[in-house]
């Protein structure tokens, strides 16, 4: 027995100066028979084997905690110490299965089974938690998780085969608990970093959003600036003019050139002005690029948001692609109108809910508006269309949400309400 | 119609009484200006006792209660009322003001076509409080859009139908597709004869059916949509086709 138990022993510990990378000392080796070998030895004999085993793996644990300085010592214990039952396990059942039974054969099939799973478990596994970076929480969860299964491993080996019934059954019981609560706990910690993730993608948008509205921003003052310049030569202008009392020129001049300027500047930022009350940055930087769009393409738009807003009960990545393509289809119908208006309000009702109003003027009396939902119909031509079919399928998931589409007095007009 | 007229400045308020008389009162003999105010307390006071159709109001009143505020105070006490607001700046808060106010229009003082949009404005109105004297709002299905309520007469409606998911109704008739929340049943007591619920998620208008395929049980409207009918309303739906052409309906 004494023969036994000191092969084993020696191969655990050999195993774990070999996992650990450690190279071992006169000194360790030492402490290793004082602290862990002669102890187990002695609990083994005198208690029971529980014990003794449990002795083991705390003693050896912090041992080679000392060793290694380093909390993957108690995990690659218990590690070892499973793959030890397993391959054992394992190679009886070969031996069973073909009814040799021979001890030298084995012995081989565990030798060949363990060290292959040591080697796998060395060369693959512990590089891969490492690269991982694993919190001390993760940590102590896996620490935490390997001792449950070798107890269960251990219980199964010296429980099971003696027991009656009763105890049997509560054993099981309890294998059967412990192992539904590591579930739990395994899905519960994927699904906050699932979590986490969305998070961090949310911000990423939001980012990019305020990254567009500061540009427009910036755009807005280089062009006040702009205008700041041409004031002085503006003002000469109009000096010219009322020194040689040219009413006529004068009242042209006026008309023509400042009320003009004044229209395409002035009108940005009083349009930048009222996104003020809009207190969501990612619908910022979206109805900022929009307004900025509109102008480039010389199309007037109105932005209507009176009262300040700070949420919506909306996947804010659905409502930003939404609204993209609401308002992309509304400047593009409206483009072809001479002296058209784009306007959108964004307004707040009872109970936290909105209502986003988007009215573009429409020129074809016979607009069908039976079909414009399906996918690729467009008034524009084959391989397009796409987008109010997509702004139906996202809102289909939102039982909060309703869309009007509907069509007055010449008028397109979407309602959408987010309750 | 009653008419009150709500306006600080003298000029404009002669303005607006002139054009009023000469393009109304002679044609429509129930239109009255029942009150000309310079300030919304004296609307305020008269509403106390009487009651008007068609409010005319100038929102920047240069008073403590300006005039979304009294045209709020109006609304409140009577939801049908017709309100139109006249602005000396641009329509900048057009669509606030008919969805939060359920304002009817909005007029600017400095256009040039004021007096036509005004006119074209009230003969809307004058339209409105006649289909509510003659009670034609029990032939139109309501659906509420922030604090506005539109009114589709039952005429344009092509059918009900519910949502995939939970709760939702749509609605389709002639100019456009509705959503709201309801459900097929309550929605079945507010209609007449001519809507028949033909299958647990349609309620469709007879009148405007196309033609029906047994093989396939659908139901073609005639604006090209696909309704479904059941196996079990379909004698009912054979029906009440049939009567309903011997009916018409406005």
């Amino acid at each position: 027995m004494l023969f036994y138990i000191f092969r084993d022993a020696t191969l655990i510990l050999g195993t774990l100066f070999y996992l650990l990378t450690i190279r071992p000392t006169i000194i360790m080796l030492f402490q290793s028979i004082t602290f862990v070998i002669a102890p187990f030895y002695f609990l083994f004999s005198y208690t029971s084997m529980i014990i003794a085993i449990g002795y083991f793996v705390i003693a050896a644990s912090f041992l080679f905690y000392s060793f290694k300085r380093s909390i993957i010592a108690f995990f690659d214990v218990i590690v070892v110490l499973i793959l030890t039952v397993f391959s054992n396990n394992l190679a009886l059942l070969i031996n069973s299965q073909f009814a040799i039974n021979s001890t030298l054969l084995e012995t081989l099939l565990f030798i060949i089974c363990f060290v292959s799973l040591i080697i796998i478990y060395k060369t693959i596994v512990k590089k891969k938690l490492s690269s991982l970076c694993l919190s001390s929480k993760m940590q102590l969860f896996l620490i935490f998780i390997g001792t449950l299964t070798l107890g269960m491993f251990y219980l199964n080996m010296f429980f099971l085969g003696v027991q009656d019934n009763k105890t049997l059954t509560t054993v099981n019981f309890f294998i059967q608990i412990t192992y539904v609560l590591l579930i739990v706990l395994a899905v519960s910690l994927l699904v906050t970093n699932l979590n986490k993730i969305q998070a961090i993608q949310q911000k990423e948008v939001a980012q990019q959003q305020f990254f567009e509205y500061m540009q427009v921003l910036e755009q807005v003052n280089t062009d006040m600036q702009k205008f700041r310049h041409d004031y002085i030569n503006i003002l000469m202008s109009l000096q010219n003019y009322i020194e040689d009392k040219d009413l006529q020129g004068l009242k042209q001049y006026f008309y023509s050139d400042i009320m003009q300027l004044e229209q395409q500047t002035l009108f940005q930022s009083k349009m930048i002005g009222t996104l003020e009350n809009l207190q969501i940055v990612e619908l910022k930087g979206l109805l900022s690029s929009k307004l900025l769009l509109a102008n480039r393409l010389q199309q007037k738009i109105t932005m209507e948001i009176p009262h300040t807003i700070t949420s919506v009960h909306m996947n804010l990545i659905d409502i930003t692609r939404v609204l993209g393509i609401l308002i992309d289809n509304a400047i593009e119908a409206s483009v072809a109108i001479a002296d058209s208006v784009v306007r959108i309000a964004i307004l707040p009702s009872r109970e936290q809910s909105v209502v986003i109003v988007i009215d573009n003027p429409l020129q074809d009396a016979n607009f069908n508006i039976s079909t414009i939902f399906e996918y690729q119909s467009s008034s524009k031509g084959d391989m397009r269309g796409i987008g109010l079919a997509n702004v139906r399928g996202i809102l289909q998931n939102y039982p909060n949400v309703t869309l009007n589409t509907r069509i007055e007095k010449n008028h397109f007009i979407q309602e959408l309400q987010i309750f | 119609m009653k008419i009150v007229i709500c306006e600080d400045d003298a000029r404009q308020r002669k303005f607006l009484q002139s054009t009023i008389v000469h393009s109304f009162l002679f044609q429509f003999k129930d239109i009255e200006i029942v009150l000309i105010a310079s300030n919304p307390s004296e609307v305020l006071a008269y509403l106390k006792e009487h009651r008007a159709d068609c409010f005319l109001l100038d929102i920047e009143l240069q008073h403590k209660i300006n005039g979304l505020e009294l045209a709020n105070a109006i609304r409140s006490k009577d939801p049908l009322a017709t309100i139109i607001f006249i602005t000396t700046y641009s329509d900048k808060l057009k669509l606030t003001f008919t969805y939060k106010v359920a304002a009817l229009d909005f007029i600017v003082k400095n256009e040039p076509n004021v007096a036509k949009n005004l006119i074209d404005t009230l003969h809307i109105a004058y339209q409105h409080h006649q289909n509510i004297h003659a009670q034609k709002i029990d032939v139109s299905f309501q659906v509420k859009i922030g604090e506005y309520t539109k009114i589709i007469p039952f005429h344009d409606i092509y059918y009900f139908a519910t949502s995939p998911n939970a709760h939702k109704i749509e609605l389709k008739e002639k100019s456009g597709v509705y959503e709201f929340f309801s459900n097929l049943t309550d929605i079945e007591q507010q209609l007449d004869d001519r809507f028949f619920r033909c299958h647990r998620g349609y309620i469709v208008n007879l009148q405007h059916i196309q033609k029906i395929d047994s093989t396939y049980r659908t139901i073609t409207m005639k604006n090209g949509t696909i309704c479904h009918y059941s196996f079990r309303y379909k004698k009912a739906l054979m029906n009440a086709l049939s009567s309903t052409s011997n009916n018409s309906f406005e």
